[in-house]
């Protein structure tokens, strides 16, 4: 829920940058897997293929990523590179957050509460997070090289609204993703006022194994 | 005794046998067990082990760092903590990233994971994780897999466990005499031997065995190997391309060792008892055989009457009392024999025969005997003259013809008397004709003694006179005595009377007298009234007769003296007198005429009252 009010803030915020553009046109994205079934927090983001478009365009001030009941909240967190994200620490006990990914590596040790400085992701791709004490955190930041994202809800289903009229290449990404985002391109010609385009995306999955959450009682041990 | 003794060893061996091979499939299944727990436990240890490092920071920060060597030095580091043969960090679609078996390689990440399959196993699985039994380098390893997690599943950590000799033996260790053998499938050659606990002739007798991928998984079969006889288990390992077979062996000679030592005691024992029982059958032999040899021998000798023979067994056991009770019944049967000799010269054969035969009581029965009584004259006066050895000898050999008679007549000598014989006819047998053979006897008696008479003049020796008295009548008969000693006999008036008419022959100077009754059945002689008597002691009055032998017409005088005597019964005194007076002119040696004469006269002088019938009345005994 939390994810999606922070979208929907986000979006407000994008309204009001590019409403001073005429003719904004919506786009509905609908993301399923290789069975049909809807993808949840897969993240939709249209680069326009004119890089003009993005100019001007400011990415967020700041995200936080929190770290309740030893897991990471949300899972999935689409930022507009140039973001900086904040890992707040809502637990008791401390975390140690880290990303080995290439799109941002960084680590923050063991820690409570807020850490002294949110970590700036500038670079575009996914960005896996993980929790040094507690092998089962996961969680993912991917970091968009355009400002027009959003992502899926339960229905797979997701909207990007006032996207200037242009041209468009439409990508999704989802961590079971096989292959780059690149590779999902579609593209999308978007005229202005008009009634609201639909994309459809089929993900190819791979395995994404997790390590296995031990149970809160003590006595069961690491599996 | 041998036969169950055989039979408990042959039941022992095969119990034995039985058991044996029971034990060895038990301890089998339970070493297939303990190897089987030994994979699970294993392999979950190895994924352990893979874990602790999929989870290590510093191993995540070394991998997030590319730099290989480190990695390597890292797995190299986790290996020897974790005691296990090898690690390796591969990509996940299976390409070697560096593998501490070929340190030197690391730099070169193109090597395929060598256990073909493996990874497509993976990527189906749940969680990424796998374990295998995977041949590398031509060495067998139980391998675990699990990824690493940055914390995206980035690279896959393979740590695995060498299975080889030492494996083989640690299992053989955990079952005492276990035989371990790993083969595993090659595609050019089979099954190939690759870690043993067998000695190398059979381990090379294995390796090429075609058999091996024939036996049943988890059951155990007799196989031969070198001549031994090993009960044997395939147990199955792994999968894929290249499974295993463990396989699992007992000696059954090592097995049946513990029993051939039982086996060899048995039969010691059973080779004792053989021994003990031919001893025993040797003694048995010995102490009973023999000897009842030696009594059957005996009782045969007995048999044949020859009551003299006695065993010899000196013993002290049943056998030797029976052989002295043996022995004492020879005793008796010699005693019997003697006795029953004895016996026959006491008294009669016929008598001894009657006595032996049944069952001696006392008492008798009435029955009709004819008694015959002979008797030396003035025997008495003859001892005087003799000496006492002579008389015996005389009286002997008297005796002697006279038995000789009397049983040739079918009559039997009831007893001496003294001097005198009384001899039985009819008694105790009940032939035919007894007055007639006693009859017979007397006669012949006279004429033995006539016989007897010429030698003894011709020795010098006085001459015997015998009287004869027979009596036929009704006696009892039997045995006369007390419980402990008795005779047979009989007795009666009848017994009487003919000792009686014995004695009356000296009165009337015959040697011979026979009752009427005598008489009446023995008519084929011809005889010579004497006299009509009443002896003493006996009312009845009795008609006697001199047999003069079978010739009726052997005296001329007799109707003359039956004329005499007639008249003498007749009270015709002078008639008589003057028959009587020329019979004994024409006989004088004959006393009845004289002794007729002499009583006619007496009576013509003083006749009887007439109240007299000619009986004359003896008073003498």
């Amino acid at each position: 829920m939390k994810a999606s009010s922070n979208i929907a803030k986000f979006l407000a915020i994008s309204l009001m940058l590019v409403c001073v553009r005429a003719g904004a046109a919506t786009l509905n994205a609908e993301v399923v897997s290789s069975k049909g079934k809807p993808v949840r927090d897969a993240v939709v983001f249209a680069v326009p293929a004119d890089p003009a478009v993005l100019q001007g365009i400011q990415a967020q001030k700041q995200v936080d990523v929190d770290q309740v009941d030893k897991e990471f909240i949300p899972y999935v967190t689409a930022v507009y590179r140039g973001t900086d994200v904040n890992f707040p620490n809502s637990d008791k006990i401390r975390h140690h957050v880290y990303s080995f990914s290439e799109a941002k590596q960084f680590e923050i040790p063991l820690y409570t509460g807020a850490p002294e400085k949110p970590i700036h992701f500038d670079k575009p791709g996914e960005v896996a997070l993980g929790c040094n004490i507690h092998d089962w955190m996961k969680a993912y930041v991917f970091v968009c090289e355009s400002p027009f994202f959003t992502t899926t809800d339960a229905d797979g289903k997701a909207s990007l609204t006032d996207l200037p009229a242009g041209q468009y290449q439409v990508r999704v990404w989802h961590p079971t993703l096989r292959g780059k985002p690149e590779d999902t391109g579609q593209k999308v010609s978007l005229e202005a006022d008009s009634a609201p385009q639909i994309v459809q995306f089929t993900i190819r999955e791979k395995k994404l194994w997790k390590p296995w959450r031990a149970p809160t009682s003590t006595t069961g041990g690491y599996r | 005794m041998l036969i169950t003794q055989g039979g408990a060893y042959f039941a022992v061996s095969r119990v034995s046998q039985d058991s044996a091979r029971k034990q060895i499939d038990r301890d089998l299944v339970s070493t297939a067990r303990i190897f089987r727990n030994t994979l699970v436990r294993q392999g979950r240890d190895l994924l352990e082990k893979a874990r602790l490092l999929s989870s290590d920071f510093a191993f995540k920060q070394a991998f997030a760092s590319r730099d290989y060597g480190t990695m390597l030095s890292a797995l190299q580091n986790h290996r020897i903590r974790m005691q296990a043969d090898v690690m390796m960090l591969c990509t996940l679609d299976g390409h070697i990233l560096t593998d501490t078996l070929h340190p030197d390689d690391n730099d070169d990440s193109d090597g395929s994971f060598p256990v073909p399959g493996l990874f497509d196993r993976i990527m189906d699985s749940e969680t990424g994780e796998l374990q295998a039994i995977g041949q590398i380098d031509d060495a067998v390893y139980q391998l675990a897999i699990v990824p690493l997690f940055t914390p995206e599943p980035s690279a896959f950590i393979v740590i695995g466990f060498l299975i080889d000799e030492n494996f083989a033996r640690e299992l053989s260790a955990t079952a005492r005499d276990t035989e371990v053998s790993l083969l595993q499938k090659r595609q050019s050659s089979g099954w190939q031997l690759f870690a043993t606990t067998l000695p190398p002739t059979l381990a090379s007798d294995l390796s090429g065995r075609a058999d091996i991928s024939t036996l049943p998984s988890d059951q155990t079969r007799m196989i031969t190997q070198a001549g031994q006889q090993y009960i044997s288990m395939a147990v199955p390992f792994g999968s894929g391309a290249r499974p295993g077979t463990a396989l699992l062996q007992r000696s059954l000679d090592q097995q049946l060792s513990a029993y051939h030592a039982l086996s060899r005691v048995l039969l010691g024992i059973f080779l004792l008892s053989l021994l003990m029982s031919l001893a025993a059958a040797w003694f048995m032999a010995r102490s009973v055989v023999r000897p009842v040899k030696i009594l059957e021998r005996g009782a045969r000798k007995i048999a044949a009457g020859d009551f003299g023979h006695r065993v010899q067994i000196r013993q002290q056991d049943e056998l030797g009392q029976l052989a002295d009770t043996f022995n004492e019944m020879g005793s008796g049967l010699a005693e019997r024999d003697r006795v029953r000799n004895l016996l026959g010269k006491v008294v009669s054969p016929e008598i001894a025969e009657e006595l032996l035969s049944r069952q001696i009581e006392l008492g008798g029965e009435e029955r009709e005997v004819t008694v015959l009584f002979s008797d030396i004259r003035n025997f008495t006066g003859l001892c005087e003259k003799l000496a006492p050895g002579d008389v015996v000898r005389l009286l002997n050999s008297w005796f002697t013809r006279a038995n000789e008679v009397i049983e040739r007549h079918g009559g039997v000598v009831d007893k001496y008397i003294g001097d005198a014989v009384m001899a039985l006819f009819g008694a105790p047998l009940d032939k035919p004709g007894a007055a007639a053979r006693a009859v017979g006897a007397g006669l012949d008696l006279q004429q033995a003694i006539r016989q007897m008479n010429k030698g003894l003049i011709t020795a010098g020796t006085p001459s015997l006179n015998i009287g004869i008295g027979i009596h036929t009548s009704q006696v009892l008969a039997g045995n006369m005595g007390s419980a402990s000693r008795l005779n047979y006999t009989v007795i009666g008036d009848g017994v009487n009377l003919a000792s009686r008419l014995e004695s009356l022959c000296k009165y009337y100077g015959v040697e011979s007298i026979v009752s009427e009754d005598t008489r009446r059945q023995a008519p084929a002689y011809a005889y010579r009234e004497l006299d009509r008597v009443c002896v003493k002691g006996r009312q009845q009055p009795v008609t006697i007769y001199q047999p003069l032998g079978p010739d009726p017409a052997a005296d001329s005088s007799l109707p003359l003296y039956r004329q005499a005597l007639d008249a003498y019964r007749n009270r015709q005194w002078q008639r008589a007198i003057q028959l009587f007076t020329a019979l004994a002119e024409a006989a004088p040696t004959e006393r009845l005429y004289q002794l007729y004469l002499e009583r006619t006269q007496a009576l013509a002088k003083h006749p009887p009252d007439t109240g007299w019938n000619g009986v004359f009345q003896h008073a003498q005994k």
